[in-house]
């Protein structure tokens, strides 16, 4: 295949039910340090406190140390607070990752959860707990303390569950991986899943019933694709005790990304996003949806690009009114963003060029009527400075 | 004073100064000995050097003479036709330990002891022998040998690390010590990780995705080609982390993209982070088997 061509006339397809946005309600930038760059590793919705919760990770050069940040913003975009903790030492191929798999969650003690990857020289994971404990390595957030992952695991998402526990999604070795642990830290159960090639579970989501873990499996092609024919989408259905129940499959990009992604809106319908694609520089994104026992309902089509570059960050989320946003960095920084009922209709969707890093290491959050995307942006000059962007969306 | 009284003054100064030269000889020597009526005597005033040495046709000190020398004392020194000779001129002989004694053949890499007897020497216990007059090693360096200091020869190589010598002086894995690695498992469990000698590690570019992906107008001055090369060759180097690998990938097409400009450099450098980002992805189980195929297990 010639890609040199399919990069050159890359050609974006749009469904043919397109309603375009008028663009965000507001854009916001978070300013970064002279010393250090910052690219969103997750963002939380404190609705208690009706804030924004986002954390910022330090994008470092090899043996420069950094400090996370922590922003409290509003509604309306004023940041409220702005609180800097830890160290983190890292090669910028360890932040790459970890801006894009992070995630953040407050306990029932308000103490924050914070998941991460600490460890630039293997494939790991560090959650940092910030229960009571003493650790030095987040110095500034009081009764925080560091749990360190196993080498060969790699947690991609973590999501809040009931009583304050905690679920986790990733990889260990070539297996998927799913661990629950509850407010104290302590892992209640721990489960992989195995077909036989590389499996990756990419998100998880959960209610008071049951566990859904999107991911993807193939066989490992070189380095950095997976052979085509044997790239599989899956979304599997667990009781909240981690006993698999329901497997269901669909196409996949043999490109690695962080797709598939899963949601469930409050009607209970199971939302999964995906590459539909077998191109790995092309995109075809797409939304399924299930019923709670994982029976099939719809699919929809997002955007279709052929050529540009491999999709890489996709986020789903269902909001209130029984709606769903999906959001997808694509051609190495397009955002799509978009609004969809829960029978699949678009309401709208905007499309903005070019404001997004190549990761984007995109994140959506819902407050106060409004769907924040929160994602990364790239200077392109010899500093290479990562900012964080802030855009506020209306829920119609 | 007149002109004639003052050259008397300096002839006679010069006279007395010659006289007082002339007789700082000392007393004939003991061996002094007439040796041809034709020939004048010894006797003080003769302009002798010193002691030891020669006045013409006498010596003095412990020293012999001969003919019109002077054998000194030691070094077996002695007269033989009419002049000084070490024992006596017979050059099968050598002075030891001041007697005399058939020559040492240096062939055989033998030397006087000092004490009228000869030795060898190539010290056996630093492993020498003589081979043609010199001494040598009977532990060779190109088989990796070095003498123990009792006359034994052991390698420098590791056996118990699984070494063995290449022949050229130089220790290499020894292939035959180690056992194959299959699992996973047996790789984490095995106490030491060595690179088999025989593994040449094979590289195939960015396998499955584009060598070129920023292409186009950017040229070859874009091409990830070698930095994707180097990365199959750091998988396949037995030691190395994933992690390591990676972050070095990471630099490398940082490498790459730095020196362009504009669109090149911004395309080169988005795609510098997904290629970063995939390989961190997928990239275990290809380091994996890389660590698998390029390790042996040495049990020792």
């Amino acid at each position: 295949m010639n890609y040199r061509l399919l990069f050159c006339i890359m050609i974006v397809l749009l469904p043919s039910s397109n309603v375009l946005g008028e663009g965000p309600l507001w854009q916001k930038e978070l300013a970064c340090d002279s010393n250090a760059s910052y690219s969103p590793c997750a963002v939380f919705t404190d609705i208690n406190d009706n804030k924004l919760l986002i954390l910022g990770i330090p994008i470092r050069s090899s043996a420069e140390e950094g400090s996370f940040l922590l922003w409290k913003m509003d509604p309306n975009g004023e940041v409220s607070s702005q609180v800097k903790f830890g160290n983190v030492q890292k090669k910028s191929e360890a932040i790459h990752r970890l801006s894009q798999y992070g995630d953040i969650a407050i306990k029932s003690d308000k103490s924050i959860f914070v998941l991460g990857d600490f460890d630039g020289s293997t494939v790991s994971s560090l959650p940092i707990t910030s229960k009571k404990g003493d650790k030095p390595s987040v110095k500034s957030i009081p009764n925080s303390r560091v749990e360190k992952g196993k080498k060969d695991e790699l947690i991609l998402r973590m999501r809040p569950a009931f009583n304050n526990s905690q679920i986790f999604a990733g990889r260990q070795g070539n297996n998927g991986l799913l661990f629950k642990l509850d407010d104290t830290g302590n892992e209640v159960w721990k489960k992989t899943f195995d077909l036989g090639q590389t499996e990756i579970f990419t998100d998880v989501v959960t209610d008071n019933n049951q566990i859904y873990v999107a991911g993807y499996s193939g066989q490992v092609q070189g380095k950095m694709a997976f052979d085509t024919n044997t790239v599989q989408n899956f979304l599997l259905l667990y009781d909240l005790n981690g006993q698999l129940i329901k497997e269901e499959y669909f196409e996949g990009n043999p490109f690695p990304t962080e797709t598939p992604q899963v949601s469930q809106l409050k009607s209970g319908t199971v939302l999964v996003v995906y590459d539909k694609s077998k191109d790995v520089l092309a995109n075809n994104l797409n939304v399924r949806a299930y019923n709670p026992d994982l029976k099939f309902l719809w699919e929809t089509q997002v955007v279709k690009t052929v050529g540009g570059a491999p999709p890489m960050s996709f986020k789903i989320i269902a909001v209130s009114g029984d709606r769903f946003f999906v959001g997808a960095v694509i051609n190495v920084g397009e955002l799509i963003l978009a609004e969809y009922t829960s029978e699949g209709k678009l309401v709208e969707r905007w499309t903005l060029g070019k404001i997004a890093g190549p990761n984007g290491g995109l994140r959506l959050a819902e407050l106060d009527k409004k769907v924040y995307a929160i994602f990364s942006n790239i200077t392109y000059d010899s500093s290479q400075k990562i900012k964080i962007m802030v855009l506020a969306f209306p829920i119609k | 004073m007149n002109k004639q009284s003052v050259l008397m003054r300096i002839f006679v100064i010069f006279v007395f100064s010659a006289i007082a030269v002339a007789t700082v000889c000392p007393p004939a020597p003991p061996c002094y000995k007439k040796l041809s009526s034709s020939w004048p005597e010894c006797r003080i005033g003769w302009n002798c050097p010193g002691p030891g040495y020669c006045c013409g046709h006498c010596c003095s000190g412990s020293g012999t003479c001969c003919n019109t020398s002077c054998c000194a004392s030691g070094g077996c020194r002695g007269c033989s036709g009419g002049s000084c000779k070490v024992c006596g001129g017979d050059t099968s002989k050598e002075c030891c330990g001041g007697s005399c004694i058939t020559k040492c053949d240096s062939d055989l890499c033998l030397q006087c002891d000092g004490n009228g007897a000869c030795e060898s020497k190539c010290d056996p216990n630093q492993c020498k022998t003589c081979v043609d007059g010199e001494c040598v090693s009977n532990c060779h360096f190109a088989d990796c040998l070095t003498c123990d200091g009792s006359g034994g020869c052991e390698s420098f190589c590791d056996s118990d690390n699984c070494e063995t010598c290449n022949g050229l002086g130089g220790c290499v894995t020894n292939d035959g010590a180690l056992s194959i690695i299959i699992t996973w498992e047996d790789y984490g469990n095995c106490p030491n990780l060595k690179q088999w000698l025989g593994y040449t590690p094979t590289t195939n570019g960015c396998t499955g995705v584009p060598n070129n992906p920023a292409g186009g107008a950017c040229g070859e001055a874009s091409s990830f080609l070698g930095a994707c090369n180097t990365h199959d060759e750091c998988y396949s180097r037995c030691g190395s982390t994933q992690g390591g690998c990676d972050g070095q990938f990471g630099n490398n097409l940082d490498a790459v993209c730095r020196p362009l400009t504009g669109t090149c450099y911004a395309s080169c450098v988005d795609w510098a982070l997904i290629y970063n980002i995939a390989v961190e992805l997928v990239g275990e189980g290809y380091w994996q088997n890389g660590q698998l195929q390029a390790c042996g297990c040495c049990s020792h």
